[in-house]
């Protein structure tokens, strides 16, 4: 068994969220203004939205770590809720089409909202968790974020066709399951930062994946920008899906030191 | 409908889905039979039959706002019927458990005693009539609430914009579901994970919820009021 490592140095070790946020929202507006010079450009702005699932998913990991008294589950559809619910409602500010002003738009007000119910939440109801606003609009913040650049993907510069609509309850869960999965699938003993954000980086490609054939299968979906999502997210997806495995087996070795040893009665 | 009417709709209906978790029986525990409630998390449980209500809401969103709003209650309270006798026909034949609560003595509708039919070491387990009252009440509440965000968006849509029928209802669906998983998951902090309804000790923590949801709803409804209309 391994030396056990002193909690403060675990933390010590631990990446802040809010320093994954602030690279989150720097790589997606980056990859919403290269999507909107060039859509076929879009791998590389798929590229640039998995970043905000890795802060979404940090926000996550940090909150349900306390104890919510509500599920992952939960934490987790509560914060894309805010965040679709924001990009959705933003479509209809400039005739359903998304714009140069459509990133902030989405993140200062998902931010604000994210924000507004953590500080319910801490100062009306009393949680004791601690950053909880902050690390509430971390969620929301990076869920609308990721949601616009796949609307934007999805929709090439028009939102306001029938079929696209009808992604949206898929665009809803898939991001909702990919932010809240990747702590509820790394949680109990030697849970570790790095394993967990690896993981939504794996579900952020497998997710964006679906996207891509979503996009190559739907009618009036612009096809080799999908198609671009779709190859360069399943290169993504073996990418990190090796290197996560990796680290599985790295913390299995940690953990494994468990139950009843061999050949002993008990 | 007037964009401020459906603006105050949206808060309104935010908060009616906010109170209505208070009322469902839920119990993460429950699952072991350990505790009164149907057994997964409040919000969750909330946001299920809240989502049965705005299907069935969809469906009659062209007959005015009453009988939407009517047809979403109803819509979720049958969920929840279904699923609360279910879950107690699974507790009685199968774990063999009789429907107890832990927070009363006896049945405050039909006097039945509770005490003596409890398991040791738990809090209850499964809906007893009270209980299940409780619950249905709170799925007419989630369900109308639910109802009430998903028409004042229609028609705020309506009003507005010339997008087709199908469409607006599909959008104002994914902003009902939006607002109804936003307010359902607040009382869910504040219930800590379970609540046996109307008799939980914990509903003297409603003004908490109505106060948190009565704030991030208005963020909401003025956000959309001011992307749909005023921007």
């Amino acid at each position: 068994m391994t030396d056990e490592i002193p909690a403060e140095e675990v933390e010590k070790k631990e990446i802040p969220n809010i320093k994954l946020y602030i690279v989150a929202m720097i790589t997606g507006i980056i990859g919403y203004y290269i999507l909107l010079a060039n859509p076929n450009l879009a791998f590389i702005s798929i590229i640039l939205a998995w970043p905000a699932i890795v802060a979404g998913a940090g926000g996550v990991e940090h909150l349900c770590r306390y104890g919510l008294g509500t599920g992952t589950s939960s934490i987790g559809y509560w914060g894309t809720a805010v965040g679709a619910t924001v990009v959705f409602a933003t479509i209809f500010i400039s005739s359903q089409v998304f714009n140069l002003y459509s990133p902030f738009i989405v993140i200062i007000v998902g931010t604000i909202i994210g924000y507004i119910v953590g500080l319910c939440a801490e100062r009306i109801i009393n949680m004791k968790i601690p950053q909880q606003a902050q690390q509430s609009f971390i969620i929301t913040g990076s869920a609308a974020i990721f949601i616009l650049i796949v609307l934007e993907v999805l929709s090439s510069g028009g939102v306001a066709t029938t079929e696209l609509y009808y992604t949206f309850p898929v665009i809803y869960i898939g991001t909702a399951l990919v932010i809240l999965h990747p702590y509820n699938g790394s949680l109990g003993a030697g849970e570790k930062q790095s394993r967990t954000l690896l993981l939504a980086l794996c579900e952020a490609s497998l997710i964006t994946t679906l996207f891509g054939i979503i996009g190559v299968l739907l009618p009036n979906a612009p096809f080799i920008p999908a198609l671009g999502v779709l190859i360069i997210s399943l290169i993504g997806l073996v990418v990190f899906v090796r290197w996560w495995w990796k680290l599985t087996k790295r913390d299995t070795y940690d953990v494994v030191w468990s139950g009843y040893p061999a050949g002993v009665e008990h | 409908m007037d964009p401020i009417t459906a603006m105050i709709g949206i808060i309104i209906g935010g908060v009616i889905v906010g109170i209505c978790v208070h009322f469902i029986p839920a119990s993460a525990v429950g699952a072991m039979s350990a505790s009164t409630g149907i057994a997964t998390g409040p919000s969750m449980l909330s946001a299920g039959c809240g989502l049965a209500g705005l299907y069935a809401a969809g469906y009659s969103i062209k007959l005015g706002l009453p009988i939407t709003v009517v047809s979403g209650a109803l819509g979720s309270a049958l969920m929840i019927i279904c699923t609360m006798l279910l879950a107690n026909a699974i507790c009685a034949f199968g774990t063999g458990v009789a429907p107890v609560a832990g927070t009363y003595e006896k049945d405050p509708i039909t006097g039945w005693r509770q005490k003596p039919f409890m398991s040791p070491g738990t809090d209850g387990h499964s809906m007893p009539t009270t209980t299940a009252l409780s619950g249905i009440i709170g799925a007419l509440l989630g369900g109308g609430g639910g109802s009430l965000v998903f028409a004042s968006t229609y028609g705020m849509l309506t009003e507005v914009t010339t997008i087709a029928t199908s469409t607006i209802i599909t959008i104002a669906g994914m902003i009902a579901a939006g607002v109804f998983l936003l307010n359902c998951v607040l009382p869910a902090y504040v219930l800590v994970g379970k609540t046996e309804g109307m008799t939980d000790p914990k509903m003297k923590k409603l003004p908490k919820t109505f106060v948190s949801c009565l704030v991030s709803s208005i963020f909401i409804g003025v956000f959309m009021y001011a992307a749909v209309v005023v921007i």
